[in-house]
């Protein structure tokens, strides 16, 4: 998790810090690389900075939880994943665009039982891609809707989630 | 650049997890169910992209049906199953992992069985796997899912993902993988090449077509149960289809036959769209047959050569104009026949087919 909270701390300046942060929910539909798609729920947190006029850097971290169950076997799948895009901001009035690129990490830990159990984890680098359609804030608060695809390897996951949070600066 | 450092870790972390293994996580079939349990890894080579000597599976992508009425298997990417290593057992972290492992592994035990059925697995292997790919089937595009096929002349295994946790998914059943791999064997002893268009053309409703992929079904269902020795090697995944456990007391009395079905003017409110015939109920009373035989021989494989025989046989005699295909008669009588040193064998399908067939009775050797 070290290496996960350096991700988090990456340098965006202190004043930028202030733009905006929130937590998001949504359901997140990952297509894991064996070509099962499955809807599962997911939360988890973001920020973002806007530090250029069409500049916006956001930091991003979801974790899901998922129980597949059946007589013989059965598997409490964990999951999380940190994110950094840098990306461009486009809009009219106070509704705005956003497209970001940049670094993922995903955390997987999977529980297996049957006769015996085995529990087996994994780290995995990729390349997250993500839009946004950012609404008008109201009294500071803001909403948005992201969808997102990240890398695993040679799998490829995708969200969408809806973000509240709280803009201010 | 503090992201390169921060990055630096991570890579190390994800190269740790590429330890080798020489065992893997796999459903194995028990009768009445499946268990999940350690295997060795034997010719499955790259378990991520479930790959091996056997067979390679690709996810999504389509199946053309070519205008010759072959299959291809188009586009398609190589899997990726998030797995980690304990103590050199692969444990996959989620449950399509551990299906098409399972999968594999069931090809892999098919292998061996073939070899002690004097069958060469050189003429079969290896098979190309398409997971959840788009099929030209009007039945399967409009529910692709828990379910798996076989497609013949195109020589490729067709796995569709589950919509349910609860029950064993198609792919990971050994018997449904049995089953479908008995048309691969079924196809290659009527049609003559793997890559062969089926001898009947999908649109041809003659009485020989129908009772043909009826042969098919039944041929599968018997191959399965006799090479696993279990009569209802589907009910882990689908425990309501009773009427294909093969212990029970079906007779072509009791199911429609083609000649019923080509006379029958009862349509459905699509008319004939959905009013398609169904091959598996006559199927299923030649399994039983098979079934019949296995339990008054106690000798699965014995049953199962000589399954093997009887449609090589008719295969044989229907190229030398002998005899129709799409006989049951015929199929019958070539089985019968091809059992002629097994004189135990030969007495329990004859009983058999008086019990459940007794109007083809007469067309083999028994009836005389």
């Amino acid at each position: 998790m070290r290496a996960l909270m350096a991700v988090l701390a990456l340098g965006v300046s202190p004043q930028a810090l202030a733009d905006g942060a929130g937590f998001l929910i949504g359901p997140l539909l990952v297509e894991q690389g064996d070509g099962q798609h499955l809807l599962q729920p997911a939360g988890g947190l973001w920020w973002r900075a806007d530090p250029g006029e069409r500049l916006c850097v956001e930091v991003e971290g979801m974790a899901s939880r998922r129980v597949v169950g059946d007589s013989p076997v059965s598997f409490d799948q964990r999951w999380a994943r940190g994110a950094l895009t840098v990306g461009l901001r486009f809009g009219q009035g106070e509704t705005e665009l956003t497209a970001g690129l940049g670094p993922s990490v995903t955390f997987q830990e999977t529980l297996v039982e049957a006769e015996e159990r085995w529990r087996g984890s994994a780290i995995t680098p990729g390349l997250r891609m993500a839009i946004g359609v950012h609404l008008p804030d109201w009294r500071g608060w803001g909403a948005a809707i992201t969808a997102g695809a990240s890398t695993r390897r040679w799998a490829v996951d995708q969200e969408m989630v809806a973000r509240l949070g709280r803009r201010w600066g | 650049m503090t992201d390169r450092r921060a990055l630096l870790p991570l890579a190390g972390l994800c190269a740790c997890a590429e330890t080798s293994a020489d065992r893997y996580l796999a459903y194995q079939h028990q009768v009445g169910g499946h268990t999940v349990g350690v295997r060795e890894v034997g010719s499955l080579s790259d378990l991520r992209r479930v790959e091996g000597a056997l067979a390679s599976v690709s996810s999504g992508g389509r199946i053309r049906w070519n205008h010759d009425e072959t299959m291809t298997y188009l586009g398609g990417h190589p899997p990726e199953v998030a797995m980690d290593v304990i103590e050199g057992t692969a444990v996959p972290l989620d449950r399509g992992g551990l299906i098409l492992w399972s999968f594999y592994a069931h090809l892999e035990d098919l292998a061996g069985e073939m070899e002690a059925l004097g069958l060469s697995p050189d003429s079969y292997f290896p098979i190309s796997a398409a997971h959840s790919p788009i099929v030209p089937d009007l039945l399967l595009s409009m529910a692709p899912v828990s379910n798996a096929a076989y497609a013949t002349g195109g020589h490729i295994f067709i796995l569709l993902p589950d919509v349910g946790d609860d029950a064993l998914p198609a792919a990971a059943n050994a018997g449904i993988v049995r089953h479908e791999f008995g048309h691969c064997l079924f196809h290659l002893a009527t049609a003559g090449d793997l890559y062969a268009p089926s001898p009947f053309e999908l649109v041809d409703t003659s009485a020989e077509a129908l009772y043909y992929s009826s042969l098919h079904e039944g041929f599968s269902d018997a191959f399965a149960a006799l090479t696993l020795d279990d009569p209802f090697f589907m009910e882990a995944s689908y425990p309501s289809e009773t009427a294909r456990d093969l212990r029970g007391d079906l007779r072509i009395e009791d199911v429609e036959t083609p000649e019923q079905y080509l006379g029958s003017e009862d349509e459905g409110p699509l008319g004939d769209l959905l009013a398609l015939w169904d091959p598996y109920p006559v199927g299923t009373v030649v399994a039983s047959v098979a079934w019949d035989a296995r339990e008054a021989t106690g000798e699965p494989q014995l049953v199962a050569r000589s399954l093997l025989d009887g449609v090589a046989l008719q295969a044989q005699e229907a190229g030398d104009q002998a005899a129709p295909l799409g006989s049951l008669g015929g199929f019958l009588s070539a089985w019968v026949r091809g059992a002629s040193d097994e004189p135990a064998l030969q007495g329990a399908l004859c009983t058999a087919i008086s019990n459940r067939l007794s109007t083809f009775l007469a067309e083999t050797p028994c009836g005389r």
